[in-house]
């Protein structure tokens, strides 16, 4: 084992020897004196033909392969370099966890390998068009063919990141170009072994190029980088492109660096005046020296850049208010801190209703953007269970219109469905939702075939803008959704792009009998009772069986497995996988789709108290489709539980703007005001909701403890009796009684209510122990409620998320036991 | 101190006058070039980081704490006035390094007991790999279990300083189109084998055995060169080099000896 040691010794003796020595001169005379020219060599299966390129650990050859005689690249350490057998052993390693990303914009790896002399190398397809280094000189001519290449990257870039690597040394060396100019990312995640510079970005064993790694790179360690960090070098790289330079210059890799922590990146067109100004935003977007102010991630970049390429309006505004005013308090600290209060209200007025750094519609200026809703078609013949059609052809119009950049269809809401619909009854509606024009009909089964009959309504006066009937098969629903969504964009706009057409038609099935299954599935979801939703299971099980590539029938099946996690059913932690499964394959089959991020983020936040990683889905799910109301609920509410009251109330506002009639959406916003200890205007939202649905129990649940925490035990009681007591009441409002009797000091009801809870619980039906924590507390009773909270942890109960704010637990909070166990919760 | 005409004729006087080393502190003492001595300096660093991960190690971090401590002090190192501060053991680069980190460590145990650090998140697996340093492939691990901290790091120094001049010999072999016969020849270059079969090198390098003598001999000579001008870059007077290869095989005979028992 000691041998190595004592080469290494002789080696190390031999600069001590007096003997001689060479110059360089000599040296390299005497070395071409032996005729072994290196030619052509073999590495494993390989004829090398040449090198390429060369790094600080690697060497990269053209070589031929010998059997197929295709031409490839390998990349291969140096055994000198990386010099441990476990650091080969690594190497190895990571080039397989490489050669699996397989995205048509990452260079495929072929095979991991090694020479004879035992190092390792890979080979990857042979990019014979460069790099986009050698190609920027022509490609700074055109901006357009930047970004399509850019875009590219930035999807392969995401997808490298929904896989778990990140590539953290993206610059134009590292970006090639085939035959065709297609791009191909390279050497993702494996940066470190085959890093080009000799720098100090080296010596701080960080890697990365300094000119294209972000500052927190170079700053921090590697161990916390995210995908933000990625997100940067792209920016820095199509920056690079648009200027023939990176973002900063100077004269050793340490000033680079430096400026990048330290100054804001140049602005692209004080460089390159004549360049779009939106390109300009996009890289500054990429740029921002905080991750967190840059794009939430790679495929948001990505999504950008098309919407340039095909001429929308961009995502990235400049600067969000909130990014803007953050940053000022960043750089006057002690200013920012003093008017921080002043301000504090007066900004949450302000941003209330400006919307995000996004295209909401909501948000663009009323002239431009027509407002519609789409009623539920009335059933007039057949049986009732054909129901569904009505509500299904309502749902697949409203998904379809609201496609059309200046068409915004807000929600009558699932709950006004039971209303028997009229004309007057629709204009009412109309007006209730503010919306320019209500598109309404009847549906009618015979047999195989239906009758359509559809119709638009200005709303302010009645007016018939536009009517049609329909006499189809079944099989031929998708013409008919097709023609009214088409008719009814032409009545509202004037006409219709082809782009916009192409939008309307666009089905993510072509079986009408899948369809039909999934209709149904939407209608018993929307009824939210467990019989109900285990239907919607069974119904969007049938559309996957009928048509497996069905995107919204995952999307739908993760709803239901979401939602059946709250009905008390057991086993919950095989609701929430299947739920992730569902909205992942969903993903897959349509990345576009904002609905499986938003129930991925439901299921992160409430099931596996995953707070970022709920945060990212909502917000990639607002990114896709900004007008998603239910994305802005579940948003805003899991910001509320988190104490970010300001942004919860914010996000549910605009939810309530896309669904005014929603009493659940509603009811939620009551929810987050009562938590945000504002039972005034908890009160007064509760009371609204109730007005919309007088049987929703969740209103009459925050309406009674909202009076209770102002005093008013005995409405508050009235309110709680009467649901508490219903038969089928669920626990939550039993528990939400037993509390208010126990705060009231009627303790012998408040024990009653506990010991039917036991007793539930020790039979056959669930209870949460949040529940029975919850009377506890209402007896003034802390240990034995933190007790039960532990099981609540213990049992991994989504209730428990609500202790972090929930005024009801006031007195628990100077409890270190509860303090202990809040924190170890992670919210 | 030297131009670098200078420079240039000292490769053929076997001298090493003008060291990155003794250009970072004369520019430090003189209020010189502060510019360029920092980009030698943390050139140096880049130089010689594996060793002070190790000792980081030693010291009984795990590798993420150990890598954000490395990080923290080559940041410290490099953006601050450290140069100023340590007075001795500023004739050898490797004393130096060894000195403040030993002091930066000592340092960051006290901060350590304050606060208390947060997990990192980890995509890959690279980074626990970087702090573990790769150069044990030369040091036998119950070598490594014997010796201390400061005893690892100068073993580490020793294995980095011979790596570099093999290294760089190496690129100059393929810069000539000569690799194979750098591999070819790479495991003879201690003039101390015995064992060495020339009919066998010049039979696979289908030369003649006077052929593969002279090459070997001009690569023994060039490699002692690079590893004396590896040293050179460490120190401040040329005329430690000596000093400091004595020094580093001491290292060795120890470890081989700690290997050994």
């Amino acid at each position: 084992m000691d041998a190595e040691i004592t080469t290494l010794g002789s080696l190390l003796k031999e600069g001590l020897q007096s003997e001689g020595e060479a110059s360089e001169e000599i040296f390299e005379t005497t070395l071409i004196e032996a005729n072994v020219p290196d030619g052509h060599w073999r590495l494993g299966n390989y004829e090398i033909l040449e090198e390429i390129g060369r790094g600080g650990m690697g060497v990269i050859y053209r070589a031929r392969q010998r059997h197929s005689r295709r031409i490839v690249a390998i990349k291969r350490v140096l055994r000198y370099q990386a010099d441990s057998p476990e650091t080969l052993k690594r190497f190895r390693r990571e080039a397989e966890a490489a050669s699996s990303l397989e995205h048509p914009n990452i260079l495929p790896i072929h095979e991991v390998g090694q020479g004879e002399n035992g190092s390792p190398f890979f080979s990857m397809k042979y990019a014979a068009g460069g790099s986009l280094q050698k190609a920027s000189l022509v490609l700074c001519k055109d901006p357009r063919e930047c970004v399509r290449l850019m875009a590219k990257v930035a999807r392969a870039v995401q997808y490298g990141h929904e896989h778990g690597v990140l590539h953290r040394d993206l610059k134009p060396g590292n970006i090639l170009l085939d035959d065709h100019g297609e791009p191909f990312v390279t050497d993702f995640g494996l940066a470190k072994w085959l890093d080009t510079t000799t720098d100090l970005t080296r010596t701080l064993a960080i890697f990365g190029t300094p000119g294209y790694i972000a500052p927190e790179q170079a700053k921090g360690p590697a161990a916390k980088l995210t995908p933000a960090a990625d997100v940067y070098s792209l920016g820095a790289v199509l920056f690079d492109l648009f200027t023939g330079r990176p973002p900063f210059l100077g004269e050793h890799a340490l000033a680079v660096i430096q400026q990048a922590s330290e100054k804001p990146a140049p602005k692209l067109r004080t460089l390159v005046p004549g360049l779009d100004r939106d390109l300009e935003t996009i890289c500054g977007r990429c740029l921002e020296r905080e991750p967190q102010a840059r794009y939430r991630s790679a495929g948001d970049l990505a999504l950008d850049l098309e919407q340039w390429l095909q001429g929308r309006s961009i995502f990235a505004r400049r600067i969000a208010p909130p990014v803007r005013a953050w940053r000022w308090s960043k750089r006057n600290p002690k200013l920012a801190a003093a008017t921080a209060a002043a301000l504090c209200s007066a900004m949450t007025a302000a941003f209330l209703f400006i919307s995000h750094d996004r295209p909401s519609k909501l948000s663009t200026a009323s002239a431009q953007v027509k407002t519609i809703t789409v009623l539920p078609f009335q059933l007039l013949q057949g049986a009732p269970e054909d129901e569904y059609l009505g509500t299904g052809l309502a749902d697949t119009l409203t998904m379809q219109i609201d496609r059309i950049p200046n068409i915004l269809v807000l929600s009558p809401g699932p709950m006004q469905r039971d209303r028997e619909w009229n004309r007057r009854d629709a204009l009412a509606t109309g007006r209730e939702l503010d919306v320019e024009a209500v598109l309404d009909g009847t549906v009618e089964r015979a047999a195989d075939t239906f009758n359509v009959t559809a119709r638009l309504l200005r709303a302010h006066d009645g007016l018939v803008l536009w009517s049609a009937t329909f006499h189809e098969r079944f099989a031929n629903v998708f013409a008919i959704e097709d023609a009214v969504s088409q008719s009814v964009a032409k009545a509202l706009l004037g006409n219709l792009s082809g782009e916009n057409r192409k939008l309307l038609i666009k089905h993510d099935t072509e079986n009408p009998e899948a369809h039909r299954a999934y209709f149904k599935g939407r209608y018993f979801w929307n009824k939210r009772t467990p019989a109900g939703l285990q239907q919607s299971l069974a119904y969007f099980r049938e559309a996957i069986d009928l048509d497996p590539t069905y995107s919204s029938a995952y999307a739908g099946m993760a709803d239901a497995y979401a939602l059946l996690v709250w009905q008390e059913q057991l086993p919950r932690s095989e609701f929430i996988a299947r739920a992730k499964a569902a909205a992942t394959k969903a993903l897959e089959i349509d990345r576009t789709l904002a609905e499986p991020h938003a129930t991925l983020g439901y299921v992160k936040f409430w099931y596996e108290w995953d707070v970022a990683g709920a945060e990212s889905e909502f917000r990639s799910a607002i990114q896709l489709n900004p007008d998603y109301g239910t994305a802005h609920h579940w948003y805003g509410e899991s910001l509320g539980m988190l104490g970010r009251f300001d942004e919860g109330l914010k996000e549910l506002r605009i939810a309530q703007r896309v669904e005014p009639l929603s009493p659940i959406i509603n009811a939620d916003l009551g929810k987050l005001l009562f938590l945000a200890r504002q039972p005034d205007e908890a009160i007064e939202q509760m009371q609204k909701t109730l007005e919309l649905d007088p049987d929703l129990p969740l209103a009459h649940v925050f309406l009674a403890l909202a009076r209770n925490k102002k005093g008013l035990r005995k409405p508050a009681i009235a309110e709680l009796e009467k649901i508490a007591k219903a038969p089928g009441s669920r626990a939550i409002f039993k528990a939400t009684l037993g509390f208010v009797y126990g705060q009231s000091g009627r303790e012998a009801e408040a024990r009653a209510v506990l010991s039917e809870l036991m007793e539930s619980r020790s039979g056959k039906q669930y209870v949460s122990p949040f529940h029975i924590a919850l009377v506890y507390v209402g007896l003034g009773e802390n240990a034995q409620a933190i007790e039960w909270l532990e099981k609540a942890k213990a049992e991994r109960d989504p209730f428990l998320i609500y202790i972090k704010v929930d005024p009801n637990f006031d007195s628990l909070r100077g409890e270190p036991l509860f303090q202990a166990l809040l924190e170890s919760l992670g919210l | 101190m030297n131009s670098g005409g200078a420079a240039q004729s000292l490769a053929e006087s076997r001298e090493f006058v003008t060291t990155r080393w003794s250009l970072i502190l004369s520019a430090t003492d003189a209020g010189g070039d502060h510019r360029k001595a920092q980009a030698a300096l943390a050139e140096l660093c880049r130089s010689y980081w594996r060793p002070v991960f190790l000792f980081i190690r030693r010291r009984g971090y795990s590798a993420p704490e150990a890598q954000d401590l490395a990080q923290d002090f080559f940041v410290t190192i490099l953006e601050s006035d450290w140069l100023q501060q340590a007075d001795q053991d500023r004739g050898r680069f490797r004393s130096f390094l060894l000195k403040s980190v030993q002091n930066f460590v000592a340092h960051a145990e006290e901060r350590e007991r304050a606060i208390k650090r947060g997990a990192g998140f980890e995509f890959v697996s690279w980074d626990e790999w970087l702090a573990e340093t790769p150069s044990e492939l030369t040091i036998p691990d119950h070598a490594l279990e014997s010796l201390g901290p400061a005893a690892l790091f100068d073993l580490r120094w020793a294995t980095t300083v011979v790596d570099h001049a093999l290294d760089r010999l190496r690129e100059e072999c393929e810069s000539k189109g000569r690799l194979r016969l750098f591999e070819t020849l790479r495991g003879c270059l201690a003039s101390d084998r015995s064992d060495i079969s020339y009919p066998s090198l010049a039979e696979s390098l289908k030369i003649t055995e006077t052929m593969v003598k002279k090459q070997l001999h001009n690569l023994r000579q060039r490699f002692r060169w690079l590893l004396r001008n590896e040293v050179a870059q460490t120190v401040q007077n040329p005329a430690d080099i000596d000093d400091e290869i004595r020094h580093l095989c001491v290292v060795l005979a120890a470890a081989s000896t700690a290997a050994a028992s």
